[in-house]
C-alpha cells in the first residue's frame, strides 16, 4: 500500500495519491454537517463536558473554551483545506505536487510540523464525528469485515482515514524512544 | 493561645463580636454577616485531568498527545495510555484549577475525551 506520509528534515512529507484525496476530500463537508441535525452524536463529542457533574461550572468553562476550541478547529481545517486546493493547483498545471508548508520539491509536498498535527486533529476530529454517528461504543469495529465491499460507506471511511492518520503519526514520531517530539 | 474576645451566638446568620483591647470609650459590639453557606472552603489540592478510554482514538495518538502537551517521555506517556486503555480513565496531570482546565481544553481539542475532578 502506498504511504502517504512521510518524516522529512522539514516537517512531513506528503505524497497523496488519487486514494487517498478522495477520502481527505470528503472531510470538509463532513465536519460542516456537525450539528445541523438535531441531536447530532457528534456534537457532544467533539465537545465532551469538563465537569459532568457540576452544571454551573461546565457552562461557564463551556462560554470560556467553546469559542476558542472552535477557532482553533477552524485554523486546522484551513491546513487540509490550503493542502487540497495545492493538491489541486498541481493538478491543474500538470505538476504531481507543489511547495506548500516549510518547503517542498515538484514531485511532494512538505507539511511543516505544527501544520502535519494540525491536519493529525482534523483526521481525528472525522473519525471521531464518523464513529459517534455510526454508534461505535467498543472496539469491535476494529476487526476487518468479512465482506468489506458490503460494509457501510461511512464505517470504510472511518477505517480509511484510520490507516491515514497511522502513517501521519508514524511520520511525526520519532522511531527512538528516548527522542523529544519535533518541535512546533 | 491569646484570647481573641468573646464569640456570642446571636441568631440565626449572625454573630456578635466584643472586642477585648483596651479602648478609649465603651465597646461598641461589632455585627457581621456569618456566611448562610454549607460549603467547606479550605486549601485548593488542585484537580485532577482525567482522561477517559474510548474505541475510536490510536492508542499511538494518545502517546503523541501526552508527549506533546505535558512533555511526557515516550514511556511516561505510554504508561498513561495504557492505565486509560485497561483501567478505563487515567490521571494526567494535577495542577491548580485553571491551568487544569487549560489542559483540559487542549485534550479536548486533540479529541480526547477529559475530565476535571478535584485531587
Amino acid at each position: 500500500m502506498n504511504y502517504p506520509f512521510h518524516s522529512h528534515p522539514d516537517g512531513v512529507e506528503v505524497q497523496v495519491g488519487a486514494d487517498h484525496l478522495l477520502a481527505l476530500e470528503l472531510i470538509p463537508d463532513l465536519l460542516d454537517s456537525v450539528g445541523s441535525a438535531e441531536g447530532d452524536p457528534a456534537v457532544r463529542r467533539l465537545t465532551p463536558s469538563a465537569y459532568p457533574d457540576d452544571q454551573e461550572a461546565q457552562e461557564e468553562y463551556g462560554r470560556m473554551i467553546n469559542p476558542e476550541l472552535e477557532r482553533e478547529r477552524e485554523a486546522d481545517r484551513r491546513i487540509l483545506g490550503n493542502l487540497l486546493a495545492a493538491r489541486e493547483r498541481a493538478a491543474v498545471s500538470g505538476k504531481k505536487g507543489e511547495k506548500f508548508g516549510a518547503s517542498g520539491t515538484s514531485e511532494t509536498t512538505v507539511l511543516s510540523n505544527e501544520d502535519a498535527e494540525g491536519l493529525l486533529r482534523v483526521m481525528n476530529e472525522s473519525r471521531l464525528t464518523l464513529a459517534s454517528r455510526l454508534g461505535i461504543e467498543d472496539e469491535a469495529w476494529e476487526t476487518p469485515p468479512e465482506r468489506p465491499d458490503q460494509e457501510a460507506p461511512a464505517l470504510m471511511l472511518l477505517r480509511y482515514l484510520t490507516f491515514l492518520q497511522e502513517t501521519l503519526i508514524e511520520a511525526l514520531t520519532d522511531t527512538s524512544p528516548d527522542a523529544p517530539l519535533p518541535n512546533l | 493561645m491569646a484570647n481573641r474576645g468573646a464569640v456570642l451566638e446571636k441568631g440565626a446568620g449572625m454573630v456578635e463580636i466584643s472586642a477585648m483591647k483596651p479602648v478609649a470609650g465603651p465597646a461598641a459590639p461589632t455585627v457581621i454577616d456569618r456566611p448562610d453557606t454549607d460549603e467547606i472552603v479550605g486549601v485548593d489540592h488542585g484537580w485532577n485531568v482525567v482522561v477517559w478510554n474510548d474505541p475510536v482514538n490510536l492508542m499511538s495518538y494518545v502517546v503523541l498527545v501526552f508527549r506533546r502537551l505535558f512533555g511526557y517521555s515516550e514511556e511516561k506517556a505510554t504508561k498513561l495510555m495504557l492505565e486509560v486503555h485497561h483501567q478505563g480513565r487515567s490521571i494526567v496531570n494535577t495542577a491548580p484549577r485553571e491551568r487544569a482546565e487549560m489542559d483540559c481544553y487542549a485534550l479536548h481539542r486533540y479529541g480526547l475525551w477529559a475530565t476535571l475532578e478535584r485531587a
